[in-house]
């Protein structure tokens, strides 16, 4: 019994950051109508960013990180401003041209960084809670509790307010959103900067519990894609069961199945969504008109 | 108050003419119809003067604003609303949502709520619906909805692309009831339709495109007794 | 009618080209100076000798390839700086096998038809025995870094090891941590990739024959960064010993994760616990009591391996750990031979590697029929970021 809630706990904490990730993907797909390829690579930049602002510049993570994720926001107003006259001609060019950003942005960081990837020590030195005997890292607490609030905000800021059923309205009809004065052209860049912010945080808070390499955005933005599918493409809730869906099963897997941990875990996928093909909050595809 | 002055508008798309020249004006306060078959060039028109698409040749003044100018995101500060075909509410928003977007330019005050219930009071089944998602409207009241959206943003000159469109008699009717009580509050309209006894209700004036150009011109009330008219478009 | 606009044919051109530039395709770097050598057996007489490298040098196990071009270029500009062999210098030419067997094959074709003498590396044992084959095919003699089993298994006379075989590495530490220190509940993780299957294998034999069977063993894939799953189900076992079978970060990440969850097990590890990259993915502090079982213990050990380190940091700025010292050693292995032969070619350079006496950074080397040249390595434990020699 121990052991099945230290692997919930376990699958919990990474089911958090799977969420930020699918939370960035339902944002962008929400709002563009555009499946982001560049996503696992931003990440991996936000990663980068943040595991040297706390490391080489030695900030106090807690500033690290959102430094980290203001950076990569503009490193995401960037991408949107390059692709932005392929966005009105054709959504597929644009998709294409998101994985060629990806490409770029690994390669820059290879660049950079080198691509030997460093391991980030947990911010918080306090020991590990000991609850029944599950042993839970008070960092991993740490972690759901800031995607919780994250997901909070973005919620309170897509429905309560102008700028964010603004950004709505320009996914669903362009035209008409342009018809009643909203810059469709910002409005994607927001959306696309905001997204990749969440992005950089997923990666930022997931680099002391992991690996920080040019690689990592690759499986950890594969995770979050499945969530942000199996919770209903384009759905903020969505995106929370998702992601803490695939977390959970992705640990349960691991544990019972070891080396095949990631084929369970997508077989299992592949049947939930074959059995419900909108995700769990089944919105319909958003149409672009 | 602004007029709108139309000269010699061209729309190409491609090699083909779908505007060819069409020279109109609407003076403030006043109604202006363009009817005609599918195809012959009417919504066209209006996307080109709302700078949806691009002007092939003529120009668009909007009193001494060259409409050419402006984008098309800021025709809404000019005071040009724009009602398009085929509604295209905000399917995935709840009704009042669409509405205050229709405000989107200015802040979302009292002012702005005390607009919404004028608009409400106009339309009550919108009322009604204020928390539905638009995409779970009839296509009478997506209709209404398209029109209460861009009366938000208080225009002065109303553009409407074929509000009649799919509609029943009976809605046609409500539709045309509340146009004729915007004329009467002082809204100017530019009615592009195919229903012809509709645009006659609600305009002065008429222009009948065929095939891109203007093949007729007149008051509303010459033109309903015109016996080419009443034989083409109004089937007597 | 579909509009086809300049701008979006343009940008969706220069993303294709960008998506191309930045995949690197199994290049080469060369680092010496021209010249066409002949090929064939008997080779050419004067002119460059020209030995390629092949090594990781883009993907996850790149940085393993960048340790080891050091160590072969140090070891080869000493002694062009000298004179060469026979007034003739050496010229090496640097291959990306991108830690691939496939593109390895492609690399040891190319590497037959453009004339080169020997092959130094790979690092990965997967890709070295994908380009065996093709090496003995061709005679070309090959001095490796992998440590796997398998590679003795080929039977080429042609391939060589510059270190001990991983089962080396293992037995010597099962038998220090057995009977020097007495603990009986061991536990293994290791990975599924050619390394780390042959470390479960070869640790767990190894436990056997003195009797020991682990009271855990689990697997996980070589790119999984969260190993809390497989390391809670050990810490439910109560092992006194973890044994850890993967590449240096991952290695790390586990130790760091294990620690995290309150496990006190002592760590114990073959030759990536021995490197900088372990212990600063697992953290000094956690990384403490880590016991290391390596040929090569770190750079102050002796006179010899001081002098490495002074000319390697001298070289490029930072101090070299394992797989330079190791790649060091190949490298003058193979210049010896070379000097011996008076660069010689195919099976009589071979048979020159194999008669190769010398006292290398990580041992003395003495190769076999099967073409391992060193037998024992050294037990250290690490003690606040550096490793110690134990006292046995």
């Amino acid at each position: 019994m121990q052991s099945f809630f230290q692997t919930l706990v376990s699958g919990l904490s990474f089911g958090a950051v799977y969420s930020l990730i699918a939370l960035g993907f339902s944002l962008v797909y929400r709002t563009m109508g555009l499946v982001n390829f560049a996503h696992g690579a931003v990440l991996m930049t936000g990663a980068y960013l943040a595991s040297t602002f706390y490391l080489s510049a030695r900030l106090p993570f807690a500033v690290a990180v959102p430094a980290a994720v203001l950076a990569t926001g503009v490193v995401g107003l960037l991408i949107e401003r390059v692709l932005r006259p392929l966005e009105s001609k054709d959504v597929d060019l644009m998709l294409i041209g998101t994985i060629g950003a990806g490409t770029v942005l690994e390669a820059v960081a290879i660049l950079i960084w080198t691509s030997s990837g460093r391991g980030v020590p947990s911010p918080v030195r306090a020991a590990p809670l000991d609850v029944g005997g599950v042993r839970i890292p008070v960092y991993n607490l740490v972690v759901i509790a800031v995607a919780a609030v994250t997901m909070v905000l973005l919620t309170l800021f897509l429905q309560r307010t102008k700028r964010g059923a603004a950004m709505q309205a320009v996914a669903m009809d362009p035209e008409a959103a342009t018809a009643v004065g909203i810059h469709v052209g910002r409005s994607n860049a927001v959306a696309f900067a905001i997204g990749a912010g969440l992005a950089a945080l997923a990666g930022s808070l997931a680099s002391p519990m992991l690996f920080v390499s040019p690689t990592m955005g690759d499986s950890l933005g594969i995770q979050g894609f499945a969530a942000a599918i199996l919770g209903g493409f384009g759905s903020i809730p969505g995106a929370i069961v998702g992601g803490l869906g695939i977390g959970v099963i992705g640990s349960f897997a691991a544990q019972w199945f070891q080396g095949y941990s990631d084929l369970v875990t997508f077989v299992v996928f592949t049947v939930l969504v074959m059995v419900r093909p909108t995700g769990v909050f089944g919105e319909k595809t958003v149409n672009r008109a | 108050m602004s007029t709108l002055v139309v000269e010699n508008l061209a729309v190409r798309y491609g090699g083909v003419s779908a505007v060819r020249s069409v020279s109109f004006t609407v003076p403030p306060g006043e109604s202006v119809g363009l009817i005609g078959a599918n195809g012959a060039g009417k919504t066209s028109t209006l996307r080109a003067l709302m700078g949806l698409v691009p002007r092939a040749a003529g120009t668009a003044r909007f009193g001494d604003r060259d409409l050419g100018k402006v984008p098309a995101r800021h025709m809404v500060r000019l005071g040009i609303g724009y009602v398009p075909e085929g509604r295209h509410v905000f399917a995935g928003l709840p009704v009042e949502k669409n509405l205050l977007l229709g405000a989107y330019a200015s802040k979302w005050d009292s002012s702005c709520r005390a607009r919404l219930s004028e608009v409400y009071d106009l339309f009550p089944v919108l009322g009604q619906m204020r928390g539905r998602l638009a995409g779970a409207l009839s296509g009478g009241q997506q209709q209404m909805l398209a029109i209460g959206r861009a009366l938000m943003a208080r225009p002065v000159l109303l553009l409407l692309d074929e509000p009649s469109m799919g509609l029943s008699p009976k809605l046609v009717e409500v539709i045309c009831s509340a146009l004729q009580r915007l004329r009467a509050e002082g809204l100017s309209l530019l009615l592009v339709e195919q229903n012809a006894m509709l645009t006659f209700e609600v305009t002065g004036e008429c222009l009948v495109l065929e095939n891109g150009s203007v093949a007729m011109t007149g008051t509303s009330a010459a033109l309903r007794d015109d016996p080419r008219v009443r034989k083409i478009y109004l089937g007597l | 009618m579909i509009r086809r606009s300049g701008a979006a044919a343009a940008l969706s051109a220069a993303a294709i080209a960008i998506l191309a530039a930045a995949c690197s395709a199994p290049g080469s770097s060369s680092g010496g100076s021209g010249g066409s050598g002949s090929g064939g057996s008997t080779g050419a007489a004067s002119g460059p000798i020209k030995i390629a490298v092949v090594d990781a040098q883009s993907g996850s196990s790149s940085d393993l390839g960048q340790f080891e071009w050091r160590g072969v270029k140090l070891a080869v500009d000493q002694v062009n700086k000298a004179g060469g062999i026979d007034g003739r210098k050496i010229q090496l030419t640097l291959f990306d096998d991108q830690g691939d067997p496939t593109v390895g094959t492609e690399l040891a074709r190319k590497i037959a038809s453009e004339g080169f003498t020997a092959m130094l590396g790979t690092a990965e044992s997967s890709v070295t025995l994908a380009m065996a084959p093709i090496l003995q095919a061709e005679h070309i003699p090959n001095i490796t870094s992998g440590q796997s089993t398998k590679l003795l298994k080929l039977g080429s006379p042609y391939l060589f090891l510059n270190g001990p075989t991983g089962l080396t590495y293992d037995s010597t530490l099962a038998k220090y941590l057995v009977q020097t220190k007495g603990y009986k509940k061991f536990a293994l993780l290791t990975n599924n990739d050619s390394y780390g299957a042959g470390e479960d294998s070869a640790f767990t034999s190894s436990l056997k024959s003195l009797g020991i069977t682990p009271v855990a063993a689990e697997v996980v894939p070589a790119d999984q960064t969260n190993m809390t799953p497989q390391l809670n189900t050990i810490r439910s076992r109560n092992p006194q010993v973890l044994f850890i079978g993967a590449e240096e970060a991952q290695s790390g990440l586990t130790v760091k994760q294990a620690r995290s969850l309150g496990m006190t097990a002592v760590i114990a590890e073959g030759a990536p616990a021995g490197t900088p990259l372990f212990l600063s993915t697992a953290g000094v502090a956690n990384a403490d009591g880590t016991i290391v079982s390596s040929p090569y213990l770190g750079n102050g050990v002796d006179a010899a391996s001081k002098a490495f380190a002074a000319a390697y940091t001298a070289a490029y700025g930072t101090a070299p750990e394992l797989h330079g010292a190791k790649a060091y050693d190949g490298a003058e292995v193979m210049i010896s031979a070379l000097k011996a032969c008076h660069a010689c070619t195919g099976l009589a350079l071979a048979s020159a590697v194999r008669a190769v006496h010398r006292t290398g950074l990580l041992g003395t080397f003495a190769y076999d029929s099967q073409g391992v040249g060193i037998f024992s390595t050294s037990i250290g434990i690490i003690k606040n970021g550096t490793i110690e020699p134990v006292s046995s």
